[in-house]
């Protein structure tokens, strides 16, 4: 409780100085008038203090892009005296969420609010603390209330139908992990390799394992042909464009796409991210894989590390025979020296180029991808407008977003269509 | 544009302006009611241009010294142009200019040398009214230093309008800013010391008080709502009503608490409960009884409010003879046509002190009466020339005495009416003269002789006489009734602005109202609901001497000058054979005359017509000035017995007067021993020896009487002389000659007292 203006008790120590001193009814009209307001003033903000009660509750501990974000707010007031004004300042981090608002609440009453939001960026933000502001109507007292309730919530990158990207199969039919727990779908063996720990007892291949003195695994037929390792360059001076708009966001929606369709097709899906904080996940084909990917992926934040070196230090760890999805926005060749290693370790590379040129960048994707294609690595430029198109992000096309003051009734415009023309029909 | 003029005046402008412009208002009109000589209308104006300036200086792009500066600067060269009534010069000083530039540039085609004269005539106008305005603000200030107190009302008004524009400028800059408390602390405190000096028009304050507690709520909410559109909060509309409505009703509460308690007699309520045991009958029933106690003071007003001089009474006409004057200033002369410049004399009757804007009354007056021959007053200023007048009247129906100048005494019995009596101080340490104030003095007689001063100061003394006037002066002559409207506050402070001394700003309105107006008895009478200055001023332009001493004394009160209207007669016609003034009924005159401190009283003519009085040099004053004459032996004893505390004057009278009768006792007594026969006077003189020397037994003879007195007194001899004598008177036919009987008294005396004295030893053994 903070009083507002010093001046005021100055005023009226010195008017009952001056009643002492040279009693007057001027001085009685001050102190009783300026020393009344003052003592309502207090009496109103310290009943306020002591009975405004705020409640923060949302639905959702997690949400992805696009999401909406729902909230109730609960004040209560349980003085006699009413709270002309409460404003509710939300220390929320959640870019464009805007939960402050302003309202009044009666004596010894309630106010409900709703407040929706939309995510519009991944990451991980914080939900509240609020601060809450309020005051006599006189304007003598502010009272100031910390409610540092809050929570976290992970806003996950969009996972968004992708157009036809072949990633090319990395491996031999019968390479690959082969799963724990998985149905046979085929008895027919494809051959037998050396045992890996971990395989299953029961496809140890007992007379092979006899002639050659140490144990053998049977490969079957209809195994993956081979992990998928997702490396997403976020080497920063490679990227370009701005917030949604840039090679990394697109990057980080185009990774988990399809990290999404390879988990979908019974992939199992690794994830290396080469950015702020290296993130390396190794291949799995489980649904705690889809949620580490996206988590991961949405607290992936740029990097120093440049692909070539990240593809130095950390190459040995994409392992043998498997495809190897490179999406980055890098111009310049020189990573591809490092990839040759891989390639003769039997990793089978796709290159998902960003075309930074679109997004406002320097350089042309097209060279590198002509001297990918040169060396027999499949290579995919990915244009700004692919994940910007209306079958690349369903049910965006023509989509409003309002906004409703739930006190005041005014409805807001927060998201319209970029194209509102009018067509006559053919 | 009117989407911009809606933008740039929000309501929230809008209520917030109304608000300052209320408080303003508060301001200026208490100061109004409250200055003398400054109603709220001549402050008005300037508080709400500064409230207005200070707002628009308020914009966040302008700093607090740039506004202080600009307010400050501008307001200072407004208010000073505009009590300095330099509007005129300074047009004049722009036209001429321009006249100038064209006229150089004629002459560089060829055309005559041009004439900067108009230029230097404004420019030293200019000069001049500063300059005249700069001495009065400089000699009220010095006064001010000097814990003296002035009444120069140009100087004090253009103080207060400065510290109105400051204050409301002020407001202006920080309301805009958001701080209605700092903004309306200045106006507040200024408006309740000046309330709680002057304990007027409280309901300034009381509403000033309820504004700001409005605009401390206004303030916050609308700072809010500043906030929350500048950070786009959503904010409910309800706030705004149920802010205004809660606002709406603590200040009404608040404002009923602060109008009430005040109003609470608490320490009448304290009284009454107290009083209230004593009031109770039931010590009556008891048979209690009360000490007779003496009843309250009764005090008594007598009214004084001459009819004939409400103005609408009108003038007398005739041609009727009052009275002739004899001055013996000039000799008489053998032929009456004779072209004499004789003396022009106002002779007075009454003097008014009251003014109600109908007319004039006088204060509450004490009567003294007067022996032919007392004085008046005993100490005189200098400056002032003695003039014996003797009257003769004839046809006078009223019983005042007439006079020119201040009377000194008069050789009949008169009874003096005093509003403030003088001190007969004849060392001079009593109240002056001057600082007197007689309404006039009532006659018995047809024929006296009257002698009286006339003040004669000279220009330069009246220049110097400043405005360090005596309280009760101020308090009572200064004073106008609230139906005085402020047209005519604002003339005075026109016509006087640019004069630098009281008497030049005297003479500033007589001239004025000398040039200015008709003479003519040819007028309706004053409007019931017109104030009589103003509306002579303003819309009557002509009358008689009553409007013309009427206006005069308005406008000098109003210019901060003490003034007082005096009625009696002109000077008549001078009768230049007998050597007298014949003073008729038509000569009924009123005039006015305006305090100068240290001097007194002088006359100004404000009539058109009439002559005015002449002005002396230095020089001639001095040489014409006279002194009092001095009083005799007995006055100054009376006089200065007079003067002691009467406390003082009762130890003096008491011990006085019982040997006074000693005294008395002792020749009555000296007188019945002469008279008596010798053997009588002997024998009352050894008796009253018994008295003292203790009464003798039936045989005890006189010399044994006179044995047992012998220790008593040194002058046995005379001791047994008077016991011879004695015996010699009762029982020697030789008769005792009354010479012996002379001759013993003396010593008996003597002997008496030493008796006296041993008696009171005695008894105190």
């Amino acid at each position: 409780m903070r009083l507002n203006n010093w001046l005021l008790l100055i005023l009226l120590a010195l008017s009952i100085v001056m009643q002492v001193i040279d009693p007057s009814r001027v001085w009685k009209i001050l102190i009783v008038g300026l020393g009344s307001a003052w003592l309502v003033g207090w009496l109103w903000a310290r009943g306020l203090a002591r009975s405004l009660q705020l409640t923060r509750e949302m639905r959702y501990g997690w949400a992805q892009v696009g999401d909406r974000l729902e909230e109730r707010f609960t004040l209560l007031n349980a003085s006699l005296f009413p709270a002309t004004w409460v404003e509710i300042e939300d220390h929320s981090t959640l870019p464009g969420y805007r939960a402050s608002l302003a309202t009044a609440v009666g004596g010894e009453g309630e106010v409900t609010l709703l407040t929706e939001g939309y995510c519009a960026r991944r990451g991980l933000y914080l939900l509240g603390g609020s601060t809450l502001r309020s005051g006599d109507p006189l304007g003598m007292y502010t009272v100031t209330l910390e409610d540092p309730a809050s929570r976290a919530l992970l806003v996950l990158p969009p996972v968004v139908p992708l157009p036809l990207i072949d990633v090319t199969p990395g491996g031999y039919l019968g390479d690959g992990r082969p799963r724990l727990r998985a149905p046979e779908e085929s008895v027919r063996a494809a051959g037998v390799r050396e045992y890996r720990p971990g395989d299953p007892l029961r496809r140890i291949h007992w007379p092979t394992s006899a002639r050659q003195g140490k144990l053998f695994t049977r490969q079957l037929e209809g195994n993956p042909a081979g992990d998928w390792w997702i490396l997403l360059d976020m080497d920063q001076n490679a990227q370009a464009g701005s917030d949604q708009d840039s090679t990394v966001e697109h990057g980080v929606m185009l990774a988990a796409s399809l990290a999404d369709r390879g988990l979908r097709e019974k992939q199992a899906v690794g994830l290396a991210i080469n950015g702020a904080e290296p993130c390396w996940l190794t291949p799995r084909e489980n649904e705690r894989q889809r949620w580490d990917i996206l988590r991961a992926l949405a607290l992936a934040q740029p990097g120093g590390l440049s692909l070539r070196d990240f593809l130095q230090r950390g190459g040995k760890s994409f392992g043998k025979q498997a495809s190897l999805v490179i999406i980055t926005a890098s111009t310049r060749t020189d990573w591809l020296e490092s990839l040759a290693p891989l390639l003769w370790r039997g990793l089978v590379p796709t290159v998902l180029l960003l075309e930074a040129a679109s997004f406002g960048g320097q350089g042309s994707s097209q060279a590198v991808a002509e001297q990918l294609q040169g060396i027999g690595i499949a290579c995919h430029v990915i244009p700004r407008d692919l994940l910007n198109r209306p079958e690349a992000r369903p049910g965006q096309a023509g989509r409003w977003q309002f906004r409703q003051s739930k006190i005041t009734g005014k409805v807001q415009a927060i998201q319209r269509p970029e194209d509102l023309d009018w067509r006559r029909l053919a | 544009m009117r989407t911009a003029l809606l933008r740039r005046f929000a309501p929230r402008d809008v209520l917030t302006l109304s608000l300052l412009g209320a408080a303003v208002l508060c301001l200026v009109n208490g100061l109004g009611a409250t200055v003398r000589g400054a109603v709220m209308s001549a402050f008005l104006p300037t508080g709400l241009l500064a409230a207005l300036l200070g707002w628009g200086l308020g914009h966040r792009r302008i700093n607090g010294g740039q506004a202080a500066a600009g307010l400050v600067s501008f307001g200072g060269i407004l208010l000073w142009a505009a009590t300095a009534r330099l509007d005129g010069p300074l047009l004049g000083l722009a036209s001429s200019t321009l006249s100038y530039l064209a006229s150089i540039l004629a002459w560089w085609q060829g055309g005559p040398p041009p004439n900067p004269a108009g230029m230097a005539d404004n420019l030293n106008a200019i000069v001049t009214q500063s300059a005249g305005l700069w001495a009065r603000v400089w000699l009220w200030m010095t006064s001010i230093s000097r814990n003296v107190t002035t009444d120069d009302v140009v100087a004090r008004v253009l103080a207060w309008s400065l510290a109105v524009w400051l204050a409301c400028g002020w407001a202006g800059w920080a309301l805009r800013r958001g701080q209605p408390l700092n903004a309306l602390t200045p106006a507040l405190g200024m408006l309740a010391f000046v309330t709680d000096y002057t304990q007027m028009e409280i309901d300034s304050l009381w509403l000033l008080v309820v504004i700001l507690l409005a605009l401390m709520g206004l303030g916050r909410f609308f700072a809010n709502l500043e906030r929350w559109e500048t950070r786009g909060i959503d904010y409910a509309e309800i706030i705004a009503a149920n802010t205004l409505v809660s606002l709406a009703l603590l200040a009404a509460l608040l404002a009923g608490l602060a109008w009430v308690v005040p109003l609470v007699p608490v320490g009448d309520i304290i009284e009454n409960l107290r009083r209230k045991p004593a009031q109770s009958t039931a010590p009556q029933s008891l048979g209690l009884q009360e000490a007779p106690g003496q009843g309250p003071d009764v005090t008594y007003s007598r009214a004084a409010l001459p009819r004939s001089h409400l103005i609408s009474a009108g003038p007398n006409l005739s041609r009727e003879v009052v009275f002739t004057v004899r001055t013996g200033e000039l000799t008489s002369l053998p032929y009456e046509s004779a072209a004499v410049n004789a003396p022009n004399h106002h002779w007075r009757g009454q003097t008014f002190d009251r003014y109600n804007g109908y007319g004039w009354y006088s204060s509450e007056v004490i009567r003294r009466g007067l022996a032919a021959g007392d004085a008046f007053f005993t100490t005189l200023p200098p400056g002032y020339r003695r003039l014996e007048q003797q009257f003769t009247l004839f046809n006078v129906e009223d019983k005042f005495l007439y006079w020119a100048g201040a009377l000194y005494r008069a050789d009949t019995e008169v009874t003096a009416l005093w509003r403030i009596q003088p001190v007969l101080d004849p060392a001079g340490t009593g109240l002056p003269f001057n600082e007197s104030d007689l309404l006039g003095a009532e006659r018995q007689a047809e024929t006296y002789r009257a002698e009286a001063y006339l003040p004669i100061p000279s220009v330069e003394q009246l220049r110097a006489a400043g405005q360090e006037y005596p309280a009760a002066i101020r308090e009572r002559y200064l004073s106008l009734p609230e139906r005085v409207p402020e047209r005519v506050f604002a003339l005075a402070r026109a016509l006087t602005a640019a004069a630098p001394t009281p008497f030049d700003q005297a003479l500033a309105i007589e001239t004025y109202l000398r040039t200015n107006f008709e003479y003519s008895l040819e007028v309706p009478g004053v409007p019931v609901d017109s104030e009589v200055a103003d509306y002579f001023l303003f819309e009557l332009k002509r009358g008689y001497c009553d409007y013309y001493a009427t206006a005069m004394a308005v406008l000098a009160r109003a210019a901060g000058l003490p003034a007082r209207l005096v009625t009696g007669y002109a000077s008549g016609v001078y009768d230049a054979r007998a050597a007298e003034y014949v003073v008729r009924q038509s000569d009924a005159h009123s005039w006015v005359e305006i305090y100068f401190p240290g001097i007194g009283w002088v006359e100004f003519e404000p009539t058109a017509g009439q002559p005015g009085f002449d002005r002396l040099s230095a020089a001639s004053a001095v040489v014409l000035s006279a002194e009092l004459p001095p009083p005799t032996l007995l006055e100054t004893l009376k006089q200065s017995f007079n003067l002691l505390p009467p406390a003082v004057r009762l130890a003096v009278s008491v011990p006085v007067g019982l040997i006074l009768l000693l005294v008395l006792c002792l020749a009555l007594e000296d007188l019945v021993l002469r008279v008596l026969s010798p053997a009588l006077a002997l024998r009352w003189m050894f008796r009253n020896l018994y008295c003292f020397g203790g009464q003798p037994g039936p045989a005890t003879t006189a010399t044994e009487f006179c044995a047992a007195l012998l220790p008593y007194t040194n002058d046995k001899a005379s001791l047994l002389a008077l016991t011879s004598l004695y015996l010699q008177a009762l029982f020697s036919p030789r008769p005792v000659s009354a010479r012996s009987v002379r001759e013993s008294i003396k010593p008996w005396r003597a002997l008496r007292w030493r008796l006296v004295l041993a008696k009171n030893k005695r008894n105190a053994d």
